[in-house]
């Protein structure tokens, strides 16, 4: 599973190195629920591994193809604690804006239907900012999270490993390295 | 009322035998087996420590009687080859009148003139009166339906052995019978320790008080005049000494039997008063410094009593802990004992003004070294303030964390609310449980004294600490919910309880002394 999450991270890199219309394709994409908008297929749907239509990783990859296009920056190896909250933190301690905050909280409060929602509003903010995040772990994390049958404790988990992330990154000036216990 | 059932052969003493039966045996028998007896089999906790405080007096009184007077080398002798059961038994054939629990003129620990006094003549009570597990007058108690309109008839044995504890035990309060309201018994509210060897025989050499010195008397109540009315009245007094302690009859009771020797009625008033004298405290209650002043040890609801351990060990400076006088006479003997551990009874009753609270029986093995030397007991005596402050570390991140999920966190009625969340949660009991798991090796490491080992205590115990943290904080978690709101108030809280344990987090060498500790 790791490695296809790798596999699919470098592949969108790819893309975005040489496939300029496939990376508007995905962009566009975000405008549809996931998986609903049929050119984007060809991009994804081999990492899909003929799952069902609303299988939680599919779901999953289809989001991350979405959000990668908007803001094609991948965080680099050194940098794999970087997750979309620690990156949101880093983003609000530079602009000192409590508007950030409010979005972040919203985005714990979302639930499966409207998180693509809020994970393009937050990733747009990223994008102005130049910010990049770990992409590879946000698709762990969403396939747990768009998952209806998971443990509700997992996903709690998760909810509460980035509300970690994102006030240590708020509070410290260089990005703590030590790793977040993880309840997953 | 004719006499009948003498404590010297009935059997009414619960034992444990050395090959695990428990049986009943009277006072001749107990003694005469002293050493096949592994310890008393009492179940509840006021009544075990009382009757080992009766077996003390009784050993004290018969051995002032043979030998006037000893020494502790005497007293290794007795534990390493046996008390002198002969004299024993021939003192209590001396007073064997005297041990009557049904008597017309001198019934055991009663006050006859009871019988005859006009403010109780025509009184009596339930014989629950003085239990201390029975509900009675308008004190509830859970479980148990005991009705003061038709008490259930007891074995004579029963009543004894709640009679005991009672005494010990009772907290002050109004009485309203000779006197309004009586003084306390001597163990009142009190978590009494008592050293055990490995037989009755060696815990009682091991807990036996000192001789008494020539010219003053230290009479147990059966030695003593009769009990009048008047002397009900007096004034409170002190105890002449452990003999009298042990078995001062702190409130008036007469037994009233039916004919089945049974006991569904009693006659009850006001005792002979003991009062307090700092200056002689009691030999099994011990006392830890709390702002300036002397706190008698007790058990407090939802504290785990190791939090107050190093109260029973020496203290150098006194600063710290006044340890019960009989731990001390316990180190003069193990001082010259091989042994590596000791075992301790911690017991009694815990009680508030007049209601009585909770009761516990917990043991301990401690390492010998550190009951002798305050330099080991002082190693103890941090780990225990670190264990203390990290706790308290936690449960101010938390309240503040809890504070922050609800509406209007600033307000001061939130904190408090937040705090009372906290204390009432779960987390205090999970992290010192947690903590508590390491706590025998941490002292069998600090009790060899060796360097390294004092490194590997240091590895344990900082490892213990992390986890225990680490599980009060995810019951907090539990409490604070998952709303956006509590996310935020977790993710800050855990923040600050990270920074807080950074002293704790084990460099490398810690760290993998402590998993080859795991390992091993």
């Amino acid at each position: 599973m790791s490695d296809t999450k790798q596999d699919f991270i470098a592949h969108l890199e790819r893309l975005r190195e040489r496939d300029r219309g496939a990376v508007a394709v995905l962009r566009r994409s975000l405008g549809f629920p996931p998986g609903a908008y049929p050119p984007a297929y060809p991009h994804v749907e081999r990492f899909a591994a003929e799952r069902h239509a609303n299988d939680s990783w599919r779901l999953a990859l289809y989001v991350v193809a979405g959000l990668y296009a908007c803001h094609p920056k991948q965080a680099s190896k050194k940098q794999a604690s970087k997750t979309l909250a620690s990156s949101l933190g880093e983003l609000m301690r530079k602009r000192e804006s409590g508007s950030i905050e409010q979005r972040f909280i919203a985005l714990l409060g979302a639930d499966a239907e409207n998180l693509p929602v809020y994970l393009r509003q937050v990733i747009t903010l990223l994008a102005a900012d130049d910010i990049s995040l770990d992409y590879a772990a946000l698709l762990k994390d969403l396939a747990t999270w768009l998952n209806p049958k998971a443990d509700a404790d997992w996903r709690d988990g998760i909810r509460q490993r980035w509300a970690r992330d994102f006030y240590r990154a708020l509070e410290a000036p260089t990005p703590e390295t030590e790793p977040t216990p993880d309840n997953n | 009322m004719n006499k009948s059932f003498n404590l010297l052969d009935e059997p009414w003493l619960p034992v444990r035998l050395q090959n695990g039966q428990v049986c009943d045996l009277g006072l001749l028998e107990v003694f005469q087996r002293a050493g096949e007896i592994s310890a008393l089999a009492e179940t509840a906790p006021p009544s075990l420590i009382a009757q080992y405080r009766l077996l003390l007096a009784i050993t004290h009184r018969a051995l002032s009687r043979s030998e006037g007077s000893w020494t502790d080398a005497d007293r290794l002798r007795w534990y390493q080859s046996g008390l002198p059961s002969e004299a024993i038994l021939d003192y209590l054939e001396h007073w064997r009148d005297r041990f009557w629990l049904f008597h017309p003129g001198q019934p055991f620990m009663q006050v006859a003139a009871l019988a005859e006094a006009e403010e109780t003549r025509e009184k009596q009570k339930p014989w629950a009166q003085i239990s201390l597990a029975s509900a009675n007058g308008n004190t509830p108690v859970v479980f148990d339906h005991s009705c003061d309109l038709t008490p259930q008839p007891t074995s004579a044995a029963n009543v004894l052995r709640a009679l005991l504890g009672f005494l010990q035990f009772t907290p002050g309060g109004l009485v309203k019978t000779l006197r309004s309201s009586d003084k306390a018994g001597a163990l009142a509210n009190t978590a009494a320790v008592l050293p055990l060897g490995s037989s009755l025989a060696e815990t009682l050499c091991m807990a036996l008080h000192a001789p008494t010195p020539s010219g003053h008397e230290d009479l147990p109540c059966w030695e003593q005049e009769l009990p009048s009315v008047a002397q009900l009245q007096a004034a409170p007094r002190p105890a002449s000494g452990p003999n009298d302690r042990y078995t001062r009859q702190t409130r008036a009771v007469l037994l009233l039997p039916d004919e089945q020797g049974q006991v569904q009625w009693l006659r009850f008033a006001a005792g002979i008063a003991l009062a307090d004298d700092v200056q002689a405290p009691d030999p099994m209650a011990s006392y830890r410094v709390s702002k300036q002043n002397l706190v008698r040890l007790s058990f407090t609801e939802g504290r785990a009593f190791w939090r107050d351990l190093p109260t029973l060990l020496p203290d150098a400076e006194g600063k710290a802990s006044q340890p019960a006088p009989v731990l001390h006479w316990a180190a003069s003997l193990l001082a010259n004992l091989a042994t590596n551990e000791q075992s301790l009874l911690v017991a009694g009753l815990a009680s508030d003004q007049a209601k009585l609270l909770r009761w516990r029986s917990e043991r301990f093995n401690l390492p010998t070294a550190l009951l002798l030397s305050p330099e080991g007991a002082e190693e103890l005596r941090v780990y225990v303030r670190q264990a203390e402050e990290v706790f308290n570390d936690i449960r101010s991140i938390a309240a503040r964390a809890l504070a922050e999920s609800m509406p209007e966190s600033e307000h001061k009625d939130t904190k408090t609310r937040a705090r009372n969340l906290f204390d009432t949660g779960s987390a205090t009991p999970l992290y010192f449980s947690a903590a508590e798991r390491s706590l025998g090796r941490v002292m069998d490491l600090l009790g060899t004294g060796n360097s390294s080992d004092l490194d590997k205590a240091d590895a344990i115990w900082q490892q213990a600490l992390l986890a225990a943290a680490d599980t009060a904080w995810q019951s907090v978690c539990d409490a604070l919910g998952d709303s956006p709101k509590a996310l935020r108030a977790e993710a800050r809280g855990y923040m600050n309880l990270m920074k807080k344990l950074k002293p704790l987090r084990p460099v490398q060498t810690n760290h993998a002394v402590a998993e080859e500790e795991t390992q091993a």
